[in-house]
């Protein structure tokens, strides 16, 4: 799917999610971050990560 | 020299030597602190009454022959997101207003237990993050003095302690040392304990240290580092003597970062850091640009997500409470975490661990990776300056390190940044002192 496209649908659910649960005044404040949220979020959603890449917590012991 | 002009290790060699009183010292700082932190700001909060107790303790053990360890007698400031026993601790936030702590966080309690004294506690923007501290630059008290560690950069800078833990999440402790002209390490993630120590994220809170100089970033490191039984992220893998590794120093291997660094930094940013860079090159150094690996795209949106997300589940039941006591950033980055899906989360996460992967080739063939610390010399006004340069190694979890390379037009500090493979900050200190030679240190600023 096309980034903007992506970033674009993002930002609407994430502003539906903020009205429901901050109510829509707070939805409002909240527009601007939550726009840099959907781009970073589409970002992320698109970067082909390898298959063998497990989700990484702490850094590993040096050897 | 003045006694608040001493650097760490000078002092506590002066005080095993017996020609420095911790009582006379002590008085000397909270001296200092009476003229200049009126204009500075740096500290939350002066314990002078506990700091003159402790200095004269200090100085009783001193007459008896009773060392503590490596820093005895030697004061520092702790950013106000470390606990400390019985002094308020509130994370420049009314939501925490009035908090005493029952205990000290690790690293304060070793920096106790090797002798040091805690002078009091240093301003930090709200829980860490981008709502301003009232610290100013004392570089120029009309810039910020980054953040969030800003209390402490400027405190060390301001010459009022001559060492101070901060922490980094994103960027809070290296860009801070940086624009006040100092030396700042942030060290693999898991080396230094983060227990009581008010939390941002699982996986990205590392504990910092500043100081003037890079041995006495060595010998604060030495004390504060090592495995702690009370907090799960704490790594087992040995201490080194990273003191000695100081006198091991040669020059580097180094691995210039152009792309990205050199390309969204200021054109005088980029001339004086290349400038340093090729000094470092004359004077010994093997320079080659190195090549940033393909996930290196993605690591700002990761870094961002993944501390939105822990932060907004550390702060859940405190924001369920006092929403409304919260700043504008601060609640909007909980808010906003709240909302970020749990797949998106951990494709965060994988994220991290390919970049890491990718970036081990790289810290092979390299001593370290360099690149300017800053995009630009800390800005006039309350914000706290952009951390972009900071975020990979945050993420990482790679030790980071910044050293004084120059002054821009307007006389504020620049810094050179050092990363190098996890576990491996002995290397990384002895290079920076290699380059602190080369480059000379950070000056004082005038106040």
């Amino acid at each position: 799917m096309d980034r903007d496209k992506r970033r674009a649908e993002y930002a609407t659910g994430l502003k539906a999610e903020a009205e429901r649960r901050f109510g829509a005044d707070r939805a409002k404040v909240l527009g601007p971050m939550i726009d840099d949220t959907a781009g970073f979020m589409a970002e992320v959603a698109a970067f082909p990560v390898d298959a063998d890449d497990a989700p990484a917590f702490y850094a590993e012991p040096a050897s | 020299m003045s006694l608040h002009e001493r650097g760490a290790a000078e002092t506590a060699r002066a005080i095993r030597e017996k020609t420095l009183s911790p009582v006379d010292l002590v008085e000397a700082l909270l001296k200092r602190i009476e003229a200049v932190d009126p204009r500075v700001q740096a500290w939350a909060l002066v314990d002078s009454a506990g700091a003159r107790a402790a200095a004269r303790q200090a100085a009783d053990e001193v007459a008896k022959g009773v060392l503590r360890g490596p820093l005895h007698g030697v004061p520092f400031g702790a950013k106000d997101i470390f606990y400390s026993a019985g002094l308020r601790t509130e994370g420049g936030s009314k939501v925490m207003a009035g908090f005493v702590p029952g205990y000290d966080a690790t690293s304060v309690a070793r920096l106790k237990s090797a002798g040091a004294i805690l002078l009091g506690k240093c301003h930090t923007t709200e829980f860490a993050t981008y709502d301003p501290a009232p610290s100013r630059n004392p570089w120029n008290l009309a810039c910020t003095p980054g953040g969030s560690s800003s209390g402490s950069a400027a405190a060390v800078a301001a010459r009022t302690v001559p060492l101070a833990l901060g922490t980094q999440t994103i960027g809070s402790n290296v860009r801070p040392a940086s624009y006040c002209g100092l030396v700042g390490i942030k060290a693999t993630f898991g080396r230094i304990s983060t227990r009581g120590v008010m939390a941002l994220s699982y996986t990205q809170d590392h504990v910092g240290l500043m100081a003037r100089s890079v041995e006495d970033i060595a010998l604060g490191l030495g004390v504060v580092a090592g495995h702690d039984p009370a907090d799960p992220s704490s790594s087992r893998v040995p201490v080194p003597d990273y003191l000695s590794a100081l006198t091991r120093r040669r020059a580097p291997r180094i691995g210039l970062l152009r792309e990205f660094f050199f390309e969204r930094a200021t054109p005088e940013v980029a001339q004086i850091t290349g400038q340093a860079v090729e000094r470092l090159g004359r004077a010994g150094a093997t320079v080659e640009e190195a090549k940033l690996p393909a996930s290196f795209r993605a690591v700002h949106a990761a870094a961002n997500l993944i501390v939105r997300s822990d932060t907004a589940c550390i702060h859940a039941e405190l924001h369920a409470e006092k929403a409304e006591l919260y700043r504008p950033a601060i609640r909007g980055m909980i808010e906003t975490g709240m909302l970020v899906p749990g797949d998106i989360y951990v494709r965060s996460l994988r994220i991290r661990g390919q970049f890491r992967r990718e970036l081990l080739p790289l810290l092979e063939r390299y001593d370290v990776l360099a690149m300017p610390t800053t995009p630009a010399p800390a800005p006039e006004g309350m914000a706290t300056g952009d951390p972009q340069f900071q975020v990979p190694w945050s993420l990482s979890g790679l030790p980071s390190i910044t050293v004084p390379c120059g002054l821009s037009a307007s006389g504020l500090p620049l810094g050179l940044q050092l990363v190098s493979g996890v576990f491996t900050e002995a290397p990384l200190l002895a290079a920076a002192a290699w380059c602190e030679d080369v480059l000379g240190r950070g000056g004082a600023p005038t106040l």
